[in-house]
């Protein structure tokens, strides 16, 4: 894993961690205590993480167990970030129309588009997926979402 | 306790809850099988369909699917030497070799058949502590349950993959972020930022999908392909009774690798992939003769699989008797309790034992099921580790995101989801395990209340001059001060 995606990393933290902290002085006594407590924790841990990180060296990509929660890290991270998109894409369209027409839409569009799957798999996952959830969300658990 | 025994059964086996039961042991089995994909992901995504069921056909359907994962996660590390789940890793090593030499029907009955007893024994357990458990329970109060669930997120932050640091980080950011919405003594909001939708807290569901179902998703899709490498998927099923046969011609080693799969079990976070390499070592260690090991050995495929399957009923005796989850299966199970307003923690046993027997009898029917359907589709189910990942990581995406939004039809919901998809991604990818984060979720009332309510009636003394207190803290203060120390000593700081 680079050197740089780990300090980017730890210093989100930090600032999540700041800001969480700085917040929490706002709080009335008696809701304040675990909140500074639990941010001076992890600000400590960060900044103990970030100086480890700072001076250490890159570690090669290779090499690395792979286990439970590890997953890949070979690719850049630009692809995932795209997906990302798309999937926000994907909560513009369910917040305007029925999950029933967003789902097969966003799916077909998403792979035949992005992924580049063709349109047979697109079509069919769209198509699977739907009747997936009508089966489930409608006839099996009526959630009329 | 036992009064519940007879009521439980009958309810337990009462419509639709053998068929849920069916069902999300027929999930577990497919998500076994699939690379990548384990416990964590199939209980995010039933979660959803839960809410709508009764407690006991809530249970029976993710236990259904917890129960199912270890048995058929071994099929690919059989048949593809690819592990289904990290838990049947160590299985590859004699059980691959073995599928080449024309044993893969021997090696899979070995291996169902050390599932399916393994899980008997470690339910025999469980079912053995569970009384004791309910004395030791009793002489606990606030500090205590306190100092409890600190030392079980402390464990698994401290054994969780990666660095301690990391552990300890990903734990206590959880803890921090479990303080997001209504204090639960004073009743004041925090950390919404405006927004009303964070007012009860971040919600688990939500969390739990995207941390694990969307970030396994993204990395599948990254990665473009196969889920596993394609291969025939031939006389699978032939010398499978003799296979069944194995574990009792090798009792001795069969009850050794139950034992070790239990008491990992009992160890929180620990979890199946540790319990199946240690297994598989001390089958190693303990045979006279060692030759035949990693070459296409049967003691190679059942020792690892009699101990994952033992260490789900060693998971739940921390998970009912003391409320801190024994994996992070246990932990999305605890989870799913507090959405039936069952609160999960040390009273559980007390106030609802009838919950605690319906888990043990969904645990044994469900590796029970697993055993028998594992032995039916085998040859169908090895196939579907031969599509590609660009294929079906849209899908979960979208029944994971759709599952989000179940909860409780909030578009909030699968923002939320996307969040801590992005952020399970980036941690995975840079070391940091997002288990400890969950587990702080889960356990993250259950500290504040009891941290409030030692102040209010006994004062902060109390944490440290409780015996029982004095000596989780002391516990809790070694298992993170030890590993560091030695890594220090070693000089082994970059991590």
């Amino acid at each position: 894993m680079k050197k740089k995606d780990r300090i980017v990393f730890d210093l989100f933290l930090l600032a999540v961690t700041l800001t969480f902290g700085i917040v929490a002085f706002s709080f009335r006594p008696g809701s304040k205590e675990l909140p500074l407590l639990t941010t001076g924790t992890v600000l400590v841990l960060i900044l103990l993480q970030l100086i480890i990180d700072l001076r250490g060296k890159a570690k090669p990509e290779t090499g690395e167990s792979k286990d439970d929660d590890s997953i890949s890290n070979e690719a850049g991270w630009g692809y995932p970030f795209l997906n990302f998109v798309w999937l926000i894409g994907f909560v513009v369209l369910l917040s305007l129309v029925s999950y029933l027409i967003a789902v097969p839409v966003f799916t077909f569009v998403y792979m035949f588009v992005f992924i580049k799957t063709g349109w047979r798999p697109a079509l069919s996952v769209s198509l699977g997926l739907l009747f997936f959830m009508y089966v489930t969300f409608e006839l099996l658990l009526q959630s009329n979402l | 306790m036992f009064s519940h025994v007879i009521p439980a059964l009958v309810e337990f086996f009462q419509w639709p809850t053998p068929m849920f039961l069916m069902l999300g042991g027929i999930l577990g089995i497919i998500f076994g099988i699939l690379p990548g994909l384990g416990g964590a992901q199939v209980l995010a995504l039933l979660l959803p369909v839960s809410f709508g069921l009764s407690e006991t056909s809530a249970i029976a359907l993710l236990i259904g699917a917890m129960g199912g994962i270890p048995t058929s996660g071994s099929i690919t590390s059989i048949l593809f030497n690819t592990p289904g789940t990290a838990q049947s890793a160590a299985t590859c090593f004699d059980g691959f070799p073995l599928a080449r030499q024309g044993k893969a029907g021997y090696a899979i009955g070995a291996s169902i058949s050390a599932s399916l007893f393994g899980a008997i024994f470690g339910i025999v357990v469980l079912t053995a502590l569970l009384p004791i458990g309910r004395q030791v329970v009793l002489s606990f109060s606030y500090p205590e349950y306190f100092m409890l669930a600190i030392m079980g997120m402390s464990v698994i932050a401290v054994i969780s993959t990666g660095s301690v640091l990391k552990g300890l980080i990903s734990a206590v950011f959880g803890l921090m972020l479990a303080t997001i919405g209504y204090d639960p003594i004073t009743g004041e909001v925090r950390y919404t930022f405006g927004w009303v939708y964070l007012y009860e807290g971040l919600k688990l569901t939500p969390v739990l999908i995207g941390l694990f179902a969307v970030s396994e998703a993204i990395d599948l899709l990254t990665k473009k392909e196969g889920i596993a490498e394609s291969a025939a998927v031939q006389n699978a099923m032939k010398g499978t009774w003799e296979g069944i046969m194995a574990p009792f011609r090798h009792f001795g080693l069969f009850i050794r690798s139950s034992i070790v799969g239990t008491i990992i079990g009992i160890i929180p976070g620990v979890g199946g992939s540790v319990a199946n390499f240690l297994a598989y070592g001390q089958a190693v260690q303990t045979a006279k003769d060692k030759s035949m090991f990693g070459k296409g050995d049967i003691r190679g495929v059942i020792a690892p699989e009699a101990a994952n399957n033992a260490k789900d009923g060693g998971a739940l005796v921390p998970t009912l008797i003391f409320g801190i989850p024994g994996s992070v299966e246990m932990a999305i199970l605890l989870g799913a309790l507090t959405i039936f307003n069952i609160q999960p923690g040390p009273r559980l046993i007390l106030d609802r034992p009838e919950i605690a027997i319906t888990m043990i009898y969904a645990l044994l029917a469900s590796n029970i099921i697993a055993a028998v359907v594992s032995l039916i589709l085998v040859a169908p189910l090895a196939r579907l580790t031969t599509i590609k990942g660009t294929t079906i990581a849209p899908a979960i995406l979208m029944i994971s995101l759709v599952g989000a939004y179940a909860t409780d039809g909030l578009v909030q919901d699968v923002v939320i989801a996307l969040v801590f998809g992005l952020l399970g991604y980036a941690m995975r990818r840079l070391g940091f395990s997002p288990v400890p984060l969950i587990i702080s979720l889960v356990l993250g009332e259950l500290i504040e209340i009891n941290y409030h309510q030692t102040l209010l009636t006994m004062g902060a003394q109390s944490f440290v001059t409780r015996p029982i207190s004095l000596v989780l803290f002391l516990i809790t203060a070694a298992m993170i001060v030890i590993p560091t120390w030695k890594k220090l000593a070693k000089g082994d700081v970059k991590k």
